[in-house]
């Protein structure tokens, strides 16, 4: 059998990889980067997450399509933001790759889980601080279906036709199925304490701030 | 009081696997040592090799990219080339097996002891078991391929499933007693019955023909029927090899009529009879069936193996793996009726498809094992076998399928205490873990059926002008191959009667010499190299259009297109 299905556009090499290594970090970096100056607990938060979502990633890597990472990004998102859910995507997307095997299939993978990380920074799936599971299992199940069109868009090579792209992605269903499947697990028994875990905790500083700030006024 | 934790321990209990305690491992190891080997050199070895009186037959087949010739060779016990016989008009692979007639007369004349032969060129030979001579042969119509099945004597007769139909010969001259048109068969062996001979071809037609040469048939749907059909006290036992999964067929041989049928595995096995069971293998299990009044699976245990099953003794058989994982198996019916498995390895190891020959000769017991390195390895041991001096393990325990399984009873069990408990959140917890299972389990098989609905409802869709300008005019409406090797092209046509592309690309690499390497998964077989490179990967079109499915899903017609080449080249 052809084994394009999971051999995603063409092979790079090592000085193409490095590009495009750099360029992925790049615009982690970019999207990371801002005005404000990050606190010690982000930067570690960060990391944490990368790693552990990418760990995750790696050793859930037998089950066919089943990709924690995806309902990782969604929230992600929807607790920092879009541009932290989507740099947090690209470095999962590297690190992991960089277990499984890099390619030209990680740019498609990192910017498919950068999109999710967008949607799920505005599809209001935590507002007020509220968490709102229903809209959660949504998005996930939506986000398999978004994800496998967009990392399939790597066959494209100009010799595809439309329909033959189109086929491509009919007949990838039943794997995307799994995925949106596995995604609506994930988030019904995880969502809640993931997106938890992301809730913004304020600065020693900020704390501090606020009772100063407070009791100047009550003086 | 909380019954809670006693429903935990109960649904625990309940779904605790059947596991029986495993003996000693290495028995085979412990019984038989290895007492000489004879390397071939480059050819395959796809048939069982043969014990006849004090001597080992041995036939050889030829081999991708080989250049030996296919042999018959006979050894002495220990090891001492006595005579071979080779056949350089036979390039594909012989797995027809040998067939010992024992010296008597009949109607038609009398013939000593002798070994049948059939070639994949269609001759049919009977040489003498002393020293090889030829006595008598008989040239069928070979089309690419001629004898690859099992051949039977029917009293003075010898009869033979050519590649298109049956010859009967006489066993003492020779000559053409009985010829049949049947379907188009591979490894299609043929069994007598009391009024016909029954075969099958590769369009699952099952044929009876009888002595004086009337032809009837039943077509069993879409499938392939790989063995010779197994006469049991139930009927007549018929598998049909299909994608994905193969059925069995009880035949009522009266009315040719299908009375029940049963689902196996793929690429199933050479079955083989011992009393009133059948014992069979596929890529899942080898399977115990019991056809008394009817056939029902009785037993299986898991394993992997597609081609011959040696029959040992009483309840006894040995039979290949078929990958690298595992050698071979030796397999044991219980008392009980369970199978016994013992799994071993011998030197002759990795996608073996012949059968073990054995002989018990003054005490000694000798097993010969042949595969497609060329080399025989023959293993004696002073101890008589028996079924119960076989330590086996009872079952193969396969982790994953039983975690499965124990998940799938628990987070089914935890959604219906939920629901009792009216905690719907926690259903639904538990109900998503019992379907992600399920989708985990069946993904492939769904992945495959919908690849194949999908390309039955769009053969004509997109379909290119695949007939490139270079080819013979000759092979327009036939079947083509063509392989892009390192972009260099390799093409041949006029094929015909391959019903999938595997078989298909098989038997061009056949034409063109071209070595191949393929890996079975559990979406089908992938082409893992040609000429070994192996490039980004290969894929291939039919007629134009980029595959799909599988090479061993992707259903051809009379006169499909397929082209091969590197995933980088596309």
């Amino acid at each position: 059998m052809f084994r394009a299905l999971g051999t995603h556009g063409p092979e790079l090499s090592p000085t193409m990889g490095l590009v495009l290594d750099v360029l992925l970090l790049g615009a982690a970096f970019w999207l990371l980067a801002g005005q404000n100056r990050r606190s010690v607990h982000d930067v570690v938060l960060m990391a944490t997450l990368v790693l552990s979502v990418s760990l995750l990633r790696v050793v859930m890597q037998p089950l066919p399509n089943i990709q924690p990472v995806t309902v990782a990004c969604l929230l992600v998102g929807a607790q920092l933001g879009a541009r932290r859910g989507a740099a947090f995507a690209v470095m999962v997307a590297m690190l992991s790759n960089f277990f499984m095997g890099d390619g030209w299939w990680t740019l498609f993978q990192a910017a498919g889980w950068s999109t999710i990380a967008v949607f799920g920074a505005n599809f209001s799936l935590v507002v007020d601080g509220v968490y709102n599971a229903g809209r959660t299992c949504f998005a996930a199940v939506v986000s398999a279906f978004l994800f496998g069109i967009i990392v399939s868009f790597s066959i494209l090579d100009g010799t595809f036709g439309a329909m033959d792209f189109l086929l491509y992605l009919v007949n990838g269903l039943p794997f995307d199925g799994l995925h949106a499947l596995g995604n609506l697990t994930f988030a019904i028994w995880f969502g809640a304490w993931f997106s938890s875990l992301l809730v913004r905790q304020p600065t020693i500083e900020a704390l501090e701030y606020a009772v100063m700030d407070s009791h100047g006024i009550d003086a | 009081m909380d019954l809670r934790p006693l429903l935990l321990a109960a649904l625990v209990l309940f779904t605790l696997p059947a596991v029986n305690a495993s003996a000693e491992p290495g028995a085979f190891e412990e019984t038989y040592t290895l007492d000489w080997t004879y390397d071939f050199g480059g050819s395959y070895i796809t048939t069982a090799p043969l014990f006849v009186d004090q001597q080992l037959f041995v036939r050889t087949s030829a081999s991708w990219g080989g250049d030996n010739s296919p042999a018959l060779a006979a050894f002495s016990l220990d090891g001492e080339p006595l005579w071979s016989h080779t056949n350089a008009n036979s390039t594909h692979h012989d797995m027809a097996p040998l067939l010992h007639v024992a010296e008597g007369e009949g109607p038609c004349g009398s013939w000593p002891n002798m070994l049948i032969v059939g070639w994949s060129d269609g001759q049919i030979e009977a040489r003498s078991t002393d020293d090889g001579a030829l006595i008598w042969a008989h040239q069928s119509e070979p089309t690419i391929w001629g004898i690859t099945g099992a051949m039977a004597v029917d009293e003075d007769r010898i009869v033979a499933p050519t590649r298109s139909g049956v010859v009967a010969l006489c066993a003492s001259n020779g000559l053409l007693e009985m010829e049949a048109q049947t379907g188009l068969g591979w490894r299609n062996g043929v069994t007598i019955g009391a009024e016909e001979y029954f075969l099958g071809d590769e369009s699952g037609l099952l044929w009876g023909v009888t002595r004086d040469g009337v032809v009837r048939s039943i077509d069993l749907g879409e499938g392939k029927i790989r063995h010779a059909p197994l006469m049991t006290t139930a009927g007549l036992f018929v598998q049909v090899q299909g994608v994905p999964f193969s059925t069995v067929h009880l035949i009522d041989v009266d009315d040719f009529t299908s009375k029940s049928t049963l689902r196996t595995g793929t690429s199933p096995a050479v079955p083989v009879m011992y009393d009133s069971f059948v014992l069979s293998a596929d890529s899942e299990a080898i399977r115990l069936f019991s056809c008394a009044d009817s056939c029902e699976e009785t037993s299986r245990v898991s394993f992997r193996s597609n081609g011959e099953i040696g029959v040992l003794g009483e309840g006894q058989f040995s039979l290949p793996f078929n990958g690298l994982e595992r050698g071979w198996g030796f397999v044991n019916v219980s008392s009980s009726g369970g199978l016994l498995l013992e799994v071993f390895t011998t030197g002759a190891d990795g996608y073996a498809t012949s059968a073990p020959g054995s002989l018990t000769y003054e005490e000694m017991t000798y097993l010969a094992f042949g595969s497609d390195d060329s080399v025989v390895y023959v293993y004696t041991s002073n101890q008589t076998p028996a079924v119960e001096n076989i330590e086996v393990d009872q079952m193969e325990f396969d982790w994953f399928v039983q975690g499965m399984t124990f998940l799938l009873f628990l987070s089914l069990g935890a959604a219906g205490v939920q629901f009792l408990r009216n905690k719907g959140t926690s259903v639904l917890r538990f109900l998503s873990i019992y379907l992600l299972i399920i989708a985990l389990l069946i993904v492939d098989q769904v992945a495959v059926q919908w690849s194949q609905f999908i390309q039955e409802n769009t053969s004509d869709a997109e379909a290119q002008e695949a007939w490139d300008s270079s080819w013979n005019e000759s092979w327009r409406g036939t079947q083509i191959v063509s392989i892009t090797i390192e972009g260099e092209l390799h093409s041949v046509g006029g094929l015909e009667g391959y019903t999938n592309a595997y078989e298909l690309t098989m038997a061009a690499c056949e034409e063109l010499g071209l070595e191949i390497r393929v890996e079975s998964t559990s979406l089908g077989i992938y082409v893992v190299a040609f000429e070994g490179v192996t490039g980004e990967g290969w894929e291939y079109t039919v007629d134009g259009r980029l595959a799909t499915l599988a090479a061993d899903s992707a259903m051809l017609d009379a006169a499909s297109i397929v082209q091969w080449y590197p995933v980088e080249a596309r």
